[in-house]
Parts: structure tokens; C-alpha cells; sequence
């Protein structure tokens, strides 16, 4: 269950701070699949601003969702294997 | 079938490529007319491209609307001209229209752009995605959305970031911000390189005036871009203690001589080798680097970021001979060098003129520090050192006497302290470390014995009225008399150039050898001189810029390329006040404080005082930076992109045309429904509106799923309330929506399609099922298990839990005032008239508007799509509100009255 959100920060905002916690969130994500209200338990921000980011991750092949939602209706968020870098 | 007696470019204009414009240009293109299709955005397809499905057939919106775009963008007499914004329409006397249209700079070659998105997968700047109405956000450089037509990549760039417009070396400086941002350091070097090769030297000197141009100074403080650079240049040089490359491949066979390794020299030297030049630098001293190397001291600059820094031009192959003094042009003409770049420095030292400078322990701050530099420096201990000068150049011979130890120094200045040159961060920091500041003071003459400097007489000095300069003029105080003990006094009074080698080879203006403003190139066109050697003595900034510069119009010299090709092509500095409002309620964000050495510490040592940020403090801090021209430049969309298609000299290009007809078709805007404050929508994560819910059901949906935006919950109880600013006079929106009823049933069956478990409740006052088919599309959904309430929605509030609670009037069973919990709200928007449309037109009658502010149809029912001027007509929702298959019609019928027109304006 979501809490209550905080103040909604403007959308412009929770977009400038992506690239900040793009590597958080793929750092959680390391060990275990994880869904965004545990994700955001974990970084300490809301659950709205996580699924925005999260959304950015996934858009951009570096997640992807595990399976179907569970009980409650939340789906577990695992790295994707990234194709190795071509040497330069 | 163009107009035959008129000269005309197209037939007919149209303008907006939704459904409305795609279908009147179809329909005309297939009557034979010539027809321009105009869309601002850079993809046709209009709103309805972003739909899930359409009502009541549930096709899909994809489905529907791609063959309609494929047709207006492959149609033989359908020329659409993307990302296109028209500025004047006006009719001419002779019927046809004079038109007026810019088409914005994409920064994209759409010839050759692919539409892979590997620049949108680089790109380092995100903002929000308006395609998928804010749920998510997308990257700066992008493509609309997956069925864009033409897929193309658009890089959004507002104008050049203040930093990098203010810097003298255009070094982009949001751009490895981004990059240091994104974690990506070596590409950020990389990227410094671009514009400068010294990063080393300038993250630690560099007086930074990309740092006072800094929009954030209007908020909290400057971005601390040094700090970052910094951090930048250290991380990659430990990485990295010798570069990555070597000689260019395609070596010329040019060579070319430069005079003089200072950061102009190296700069130019550089640039040159990388475009395959066969550069030789000569260099008087024993050491490379000239003022990087002895004018600026060790605490400030160490020396092996020097040596480092000049690693990087040396690996492109470039010959330093040092210890080699260049006592003419003649002689490295002789050698046979076919361009030749001097770049000496100014680092002869101004004299006071005064009584007694001659005394032996009266010296220059070159000199001295020189001596410091190189470690021939005497000893100061215990003694007092006296330095004359208020700029930056005073406070590095002072600083640096504190460091050897001297007793007392003391910076004296004739102006205050408000009017010293110096920045303030440096003053601050030599009287934190123990300088004395001797203000409105000057001296008169220097005292000696034996040949021997033992004091200094000083006079003070008062403010009068300003001189040239806007500084108030410094005016003895007669008999303030007043003799000051010292050991040593250092002259930092202003530098002069090194350049009398030259005398009489090239022209010089008061010692500063003449060249070109724009190419550096001197009356002898193989001879080019730039950097403080021709310029009064700046920054280093400055040098690298000037030696950038002339390596950019040597290149053309010896290429013989034309000598006007453009130097760095620059968009108008961003407008910070765009940049402040959009970011008006963003919380502050503090600067990270640099770190330093202790004040005590630092007096001991000539050790770098600042030291280096962490990862984390320097990301922390990039982050601070506020995307001032929205793409900061980073390059990496360049870097990525397999088709080399990423232009960034590409400008907005002014196109006009003559045409017969021209049809409005621009559409309609969706209504805010933050209006409505008491529903929660902007307020509440889970309170969306329609088109958001649109998005969440498209099979290109921004989410895996249909997931609730605050925390990705697949929901279970969706309420959709319908009329929300439609029909209502609080927001100035009398009218029905006409589709709002219809687009909310297809949302409950869809979801219910997507998310069997889930209720879906529609509250409403009356549900309008007009159009074929739509009642029964209405009665399937309650087939379905769709639950409709009749009842006007009030307030939503949110729960401890998350959830919402609606608070409505219950109008269909027992009546009174009700509650009810639901995990996702969305509220059913309606339309507003898109009023944008009346600025088109500039003849002299005003096109006319419905009291609605709709375009007002003459004659709706004889003559549909005809507007008060004759020849100017309106097809779709721009005339007011209506669905798919009402603007389908009604775009057949615009289309009949273009060419009604069309064939009188022929046979006119």
C-alpha cells in the first residue's frame, strides 16, 4: 500500500533529478527484483517520483518488469543484461 | 491543377496535420490540387496518433491514424513540412494568400536521420514527456513517440546555456555538466577538449566567468563549475596519466611553426595537429608553458597538471624545442614553414617610474614568481614584502610570500577595496591567510641603503570623481607622508607584451602585435598572432580561446579553404527569466562547499589549497545545473549517431509561399483540470485526467501495464468522473465535449480488458450516446460490469492509505451526499478552442471567432468549413468539438469549399 504522498513536485523537476537517480535505483536493484514502493522505501523518496524514474529506466532498456503484478498489484522491477560494450 | 493564371507555389496550404488536416489534404491531393501540409509539431497525426482505440468501433487508434499519415506524408501532391509554425497568413487582392512560415531548427538532418533513437538513448537532459501527457519523461533529444511520421529524431534547444555563451573559449560547460551528471566523466573530458586541451590548468586557475553567469546565481549561489572540471580532469587523468591517443591518421604535410608555449600556443598547436599539421613549438624557456608554468604559483596550479595538460598536445605528435628563443619570422620562413602563429605572452612588467625602483630588492611579480616557480626564488623568511596592485596578479605574489614564510606582506592599493580588480574570492582568501590590505594608499618613492631596499614612502591617496574607466580616480592627499620598513616590494602594476623580437616585422599597436580581430592573421597571411601577446593580458580562458581560434583560420590558410568560413556558430544566449519561471516552486538546492585546506595549513604549503570534489559531490553539484538552453550540448547524440545526421548549425529558416486556398485545421486544446482544485488533479499522484488514461491503455503505453502513476499499482477500483470543465461556467467552458461520455466508456471497457479483477465506476450527470453505434458501445459497457453513478462529483481527498475518497452527490437512488474509495481517479476533460488559430491570419479584417472562441463558420449548414474570409477555410475541432468520424466528415466538406474556391480563382 502507498502511503500518503508528500507535496507533488513539478514533473520538470522529478525530470531533472533522473540522471541522479538512475545509478540508485540500478544500485538497489543489484541484489534482488524489487517493486517501486520497496525501491522508495529504500531511497527515502516518494513513490511517484521512483515510478517516473524507474519508468525513464525501463524506456531506456536498463530494467524490465519480472513476470505478472503479485497479490497486491505491484510488479517486481529486475536489472536487464545490458549487450556488451563494442571496444572503441 | 494549379490556379494557371496566378502565380502560386500550392494550390492550398494547410495548416495542422491531425486527423482534420491529414484527411481535407487527402482529399484534395486526390482531386488533383497541390497541397502544402504545414504541422509544428515534428510529426504529423495531430492527438489522435496518442490514443489507445477509437469509440465505438475499438479500433485501434494506430490503426486508424498511421494510413492516414502515411497517406498525407507519401501522397504525390502532399508536400508536409514538419516542425513548421506558420508566422502570417494574409489574402492578396487577387485571391490568392501571401503566407509567411519559419521551420524550426531540429538540429537533426532529416535526409539522413535514420529514426534508430540511438541520440535519445545518449541524451543526457530529460524533461518531461508531453507525449504521454507528463506520466513520464523523455530525453531532449527525441522522437515524438513510436509511430512518428517522418521518425525523426528533434533535439529541443531554447539557446545557448549562459556558461557556455559567456565563457571567451565557448567551452560547454552545461554540456560535461550533463555528462558528470550522468556519471560519464571521460566523455566530459572528451568533450572539454573540443574547445580547450589545458582542462587540467583551467580546473584549477581558470578565473571561471562561466561561474557569474550562472543562472542558479539568481536562486542560491553559482553552480560551482570549476569545481566540477575539476573533479573531471582529476578523475580522468588518474584514470588516464597518458592520453588515449596518438598522431592523427591523415598526416599533411603542412608544417607550421608557433612561437611561444603558453596556453594560446599549446591551444593552437593542438588543434592544428589534430587536423594533421606538422606542428613545431618553440619556447624560449627550459619548460613548456609559459605563464601556466611560471606566472601562476604552485598553491593555485601544480605543475604536473601542467605537464599532464601538455601531454595532451604532445601525444598528436607536436614538437616542443625548448630553450629556444625565435629571434625573427625570417628565420622560421626560412626553415620553410608554411604558417606561422606567435603567441609570446605579455609578461614584461609595467614600472612605477618612481624614485628608487632600481633598488635591489624592488622586483616585478613575474619576476618573482618566476623565481618561485622555478625554485630560484631567495629567501623570504621573516621578512616584509610590500606588493603594489589591487588585481588578481597582486594576490599571487602575496599569497605565495605568505607560503615562503614572510613575516609581514602587505597587498597596497591607491582605489578601495570595492574598486580592487582582483575577484573577491581572491582577496578573501589572501587576507584569510595573513595578508594585510593597505587601501587609498600609494607609493611615492622606494627608500634604500647600500643599494639595498629598506623602505617604501607612501602617500594616501582619497576617491574623486570617476575617470574613463567608470572608476572613481584616486587623488593624493597632500602631506600623508608616511615611510613603511619593507625588505621586498613586487610591482603588480600590469603586464606588457613579449614582443620585440618582432619589432619591424609585424605591425604592433602600443607593443601588441596587430592582427585580425576575427582570424588572428596579420597583414603577412601566413602569419597569425593571437593571446596576450596581441590582446591587454587576460585570462587563461581567453589565451586557449585565441589559440583555438587561429588554428581554426590557419587550417582554412593552409587549406585554402575560404578565410570567412564560420568560427563557432552560437545560438543567442538563453533567456535566464525562462529558465527562473519554470523552475519558480523547485525546492533550492544548496551548493555543495568546496573543500579546502585548512587556512593554518595552507601557509606552510604550496600544495593546492582547494582540494578535490568526491564523485558524489561533484554529481551532487551538476546536478545543480538548470538545463538553461534545455540541450546542454554534451555531444553525445553526435557521438552515437550512425548516420552523422546531428547538426548543430542547422537555424530556424524563414520560407514564404504563395497559395490559392489555405485550410485551418490546428485543432483544439485540452482543458486543465487543475481548474477544478477541489478534485485533486495535480495534487493527488492517482487523480488523472482522460488523455493521461489514454496513454496508460495504449499498447505504447509509458508503463508496463495499466499502473497507477503514485507508487505502479496495478489498480483495482477506478473511478472516472465524468464533465470536468466541460459544461461549466466556472472555467469558462460552456460547452459539452461531445466526446467526453464516449472516450470514458471506451476507457472503462478497456480497462476492464486490461485488468479483469478490477471495478471500474463512471459517475456522471447524463451520458450522451449521439453517434451510430454509440448506445450500444454505452450498454456493452455496462454489459461489462461497468457501474455507472448518477451523481455530480464535489471533492476527491486522499486517504491515509493512498487511496481516494469521492465525495459526491448522489442523484440516481437515494439521494444525499455519499462517499466512496477508489485506488485511481481519472476525471474526463473536455475541450477548449485553440485560439492560437486568430493570430494566423494578419489581412486586414480579423478572421472572426463564435462567441465560443471557436472559428466561427459562416454558414455551418450550406457551406460547413467556410470562415468570414473568403478563401481561408476551417476544417475539424478548430470550428468546435467534435470525434473522429464528425471531423473525418467535416474535413470532406472543407475540402469540397478549398476546391470550389480553387476552381473560381482559375477562371477568374
Amino acid at each position: 500500500m502507498s502511503t500518503t504522498q508528500p507535496v507533488m513536485r513539478d514533473m520538470l523537476e522529478i525530470a531533472q533529478d533522473e540522471f541522479i537517480m538512475r545509478d540508485k535505483i540500478l544500485d538497489v536493484l543489484k541484489e534482488e527484483p524489487k517493486t517501486i514502493l520497496e525501491i522508495a522505501k529504500i531511497l527515502n523518496y516518494p513513490s511517484r517520483e521512483v515510478t517516473i524514474w524507474l519508468s525513464g529506466l525501463r524506456r531506456y532498456g536498463f530494467l524490465e518488469e519480472v513476470g505478472r503484478a503479485d497479490i497486491d498489484g505491484y510488479f517486481k522491477y529486475e536489472l536487464k543484461e545490458q549487450e556488451p560494450e563494442v571496444a572503441e | 491543377m494549379t490556379p494557371n493564371n496566378k502565380k502560386t507555389d500550392y494550390d492550398v496550404m494547410i495548416v495542422g496535420a491531425g486527423i482534420a488536416g491529414m484527411e481535407t489534404a487527402a482529399s484534395l491531393g486526390d482531386m488533383g490540387y497541390k497541397v502544402l501540409l504545414v504541422e509544428k509539431n515534428s510529426s504529423i497525426g495531430g492527438k489522435a496518433i496518442l490514443l489507445s482505440k477509437v469509440f465505438p468501433t475499438l479500433d485501434c487508434a494506430s490503426c486508424i491514424v498511421t494510413p492516414k499519415m502515411s497517406a498525407a506524408a507519401h501522397h504525390p501532391n502532399i508536400d508536409p513540412l514538419v516542425y513548421t509554425e506558420v508566422d502570417s497568413i494574409v489574402r492578396n487582392d487577387d485571391g490568392t494568400f501571401a503566407i509567411d512560415l519559419h521551420r524550426k531548427a531540429s538540429y537533426v538532418d532529416f535526409d539522413a536521420c535514420t529514426g534508430c533513437g540511438q541520440c535519445e538513448e545518449a541524451c543526457t537532459v530529460t524533461v518531461p514527456d508531453e507525449y504521454n501527457y507528463n506520466l513520464v519523461t523523455r530525453r531532449v533529444a527525441h522522437i515524438p513517440f513510436p509511430q512518428a511520421v517522418p521518425k525523426k529524431a528533434v533535439i529541443d534547444r531554447r539557446g545557448e546555456a549562459p556558461c557556455t555563451f559567456t565563457c571567451p573559449g565557448n567551452v560547454k560547460a552545461s554540456g560535461y555538466i550533463s555528462l558528470v551528471r550522468a556519471g560519464r566523466y571521460k566523455e566530459a573530458f572528451n568533450l572539454h577538449l573540443e574547445n580547450a586541451p589545458l582542462v587540467g590548468s583551467l580546473a584549477r586557475a581558470c578565473y571561471a566567468p562561466c561561474e557569474s553567469d550562472c543562472t542558479r546565481c539568481e536562486k542560491e549561489e553559482t553552480v560551482h563549475i570549476r569545481g566540477i572540471k575539476r573533479f573531471m580532469s582529476d578523475y580522468y587523468y588518474d584514470e588516464h596519466p597518458e592520453p588515449e591517443y596518438g598522431p592523427v591518421e591523415n598526416q599533411l604535410k603542412t608544417k607550421v611553426a608557433i612561437v611561444g608555449s603558453g596556453p594560446a600556443g599549446l591551444s593552437a598547436a593542438f588543434y592544428l595537429a589534430r587536423n594533421g599539421h606538422q606542428v613545431t613549438v618553440f619556447e624560449a624557456e627550459k619548460e613548456a608553458g609559459g605563464m601556466l608554468r611560471t606566472g601562476i604559483p604552485a598553491y593555485r596550479l601544480p605543475k604536473d597538471v601542467v605537464d599532464r595538460d601538455i601531454k595532451n598536445v604532445t601525444a598528436l605528435g607536436v614538437e616542443i624545442k625548448l630553450n629556444t628563443r625565435v629571434q625573427s619570422v625570417a628565420s622560421l620562413k626560412e626553415q620553410g614553414y608554411d604558417a606561422i602563429f606567435v603567441s609570446t605572452g605579455a609578461s614584461n612588467e609595467r614600472t612605477l617610474e618612481i624614485e628608487g625602483e632600481d633598488l635591489d630588492g624592488v622586483t616585478g611579480c613575474m619576476k618573482f614568481l618566476r623565481e618561485v616557480n622555478i625554485g630560484t626564488a631567495p629567501s623570504i623568511k621573516g621578512k616584509t614584502v610590500f606588493v603594489i596592485g589591487g588585481g588578481n596578479s597582486a594576490m599571487d605574489p602575496a599569497r605565495s610570500a605568505i607560503r615562503m614564510g614572510a613575516k609581514k606582506v602587505i597587498i597596497q592599493y591607491r582605489r578601495g577595496r570595492d574598486e580592487m580588480p582582483a575577484h573577491d574570492w581572491e582577496i578573501d582568501g589572501a587576507v584569510e591567510e595573513g595578508v594585510e590590505l593597505m587601501l587609498l594608499s600609494s607609493p611615492k618613492r622606494f627608500i634604500g641603503k647600500d643599494g639595498k631596499l629598506e623602505a617604501v614612502e607612501c602617500l594616501k591617496m582619497k576617491l574623486g570623481e570617476p575617470d574613463e574607466s567608470g572608476r572613481r580616480r584616486p587623488e593624493v592627499v597632500e602631506g600623508s607622508e608616511e615611510i613603511i620598513p619593507i625588505d621586498i616590494a613586487v610591482l603588480a602594476i600590469g603586464l606588457l607584451p613579449s614582443t620585440k623580437e618582432f619589432t619591424g616585422e609585424m605591425t604592433h599597436k602600443r607593443g601588441f602585435l596587430e592582427s585580425d580581430e576575427r582570424t588572428l592573421q596579420t597583414k603577412d597571411p601566413m602569419l597569425f598572432a593571437g593571446g596576450d601577446s596581441t590582446t591587454q593580458p587576460t585570462m587563461i580562458i581567453n589565451a586557449i580561446a585565441q589559440g583555438r581560434r587561429a588554428a581554426f583560420h590557419m587550417d582554412l590558410f593552409l587549406q585554402e579553404k575560404p578565410m570567412d568560413t564560420p568560427f563557432d556558430i552560437l545560438l543567442e544566449k538563453t533567456d535566464k527569466s525562462l529558465v527562473l519561471d519554470e523552475s519558480k516552486g523547485f525546492k533550492g538546492k544548496d551548493p555543495v562547499p568546496q573543500p579546502t585546506i585548512p587556512i593554518a595549513a595552507r601557509k606552510e604549503t604550496f600544495d593546492c589549497y582547494e582540494k578535490v570534489m568526491t564523485e558524489e559531490e561533484a554529481r551532487k553539484e551538476a546536478h545543480r545545473c538548470m538545463n538553461c538552453g534545455e540541450c546542454s550540448q554534451c555531444m553525445e547524440c553526435v557521438s552515437v549517431c550512425p548516420a552523422f545526421c546531428i547538426d548543430f548549425t542547422q537555424r530556424d529558416q524563414k520560407l514564404d509561399f504563395t497559395v490559392g486556398a489555405v485550410v485551418l485545421s490546428t485543432g483544439y486544446e485540452i482543458l486543465d483540470p487543475s481548474a477544478k482544485e477541489l478534485l485533486g488533479y495535480g495534487r493527488i499522484p492517482d487523480v488523472i485526467d482522460g488523455p493521461q488514461m489514454d496513454r496508460l491503455l495504449a499498447p505504447t503505453r509509458p508503463y508496463n501495464s495499466v499502473l497507477r502513476p503514485s507508487d505502479g499499482k496495478e489498480p483495482e477500483s477506478i473511478a472516472i468522473v465524468l464533465c470536468n470543465g466541460s459544461r461549466d461556467k466556472t472555467v469558462c467552458n460552456p460547452l459539452c465535449c461531445r466526446i467526453g461520455c464516449m472516450y470514458s466508456v471506451k476507457h472503462a471497457q478497456l480497462a476492464m480488458g486490461a485488468l479483469p479483477m478490477a471495478d471500474v465506476t463512471i459517475y456522471y450527470i447524463d451520458v450522451r450516446a449521439f453517434g451510430k453505434g454509440y448506445d450500444e458501445f454505452y450498454e456493452q459497457s455496462k454489459d461489462m460490469g461497468v457501474e455507472y453513478v448518477k451523481g455530480k462529483v464535489a471533492r476527491v481527498t486522499q486517504l491515509e492509505n493512498g487511496n481516494m475518497e469521492l465525495h459526491y452527490e448522489d442523484m440516481g437512488s437515494e439521494g444525499g451526499l455519499k462517499k466512496r474509495e477508489h485506488d485511481l481517479v481519472v476525471l474526463t476533460v473536455g475541450f477548449l478552442p485553440n485560439t492560437e488559430a486568430f493570430k494566423l491570419y494578419k489581412g486586414s479584417t480579423n478572421l472572426e471567432g463564435d462567441e465560443f472562441n471557436y472559428v466561427k463558420e459562416i454558414d455551418p449548414i450550406s457551406e460547413p468549413g467556410k470562415t468570414n474570409i473568403d478563401g481561408l477555410f476551417a476544417a475539424g475541432a478548430i470550428l468546435g468539438a467534435r470525434d473522429i468520424p464528425d471531423t473525418v466528415l467535416h474535413s470532406g466538406a472543407a475540402a469540397a469549399q478549398a476546391a470550389t474556391y480553387l476552381e473560381k480563382l482559375e477562371t477568374k
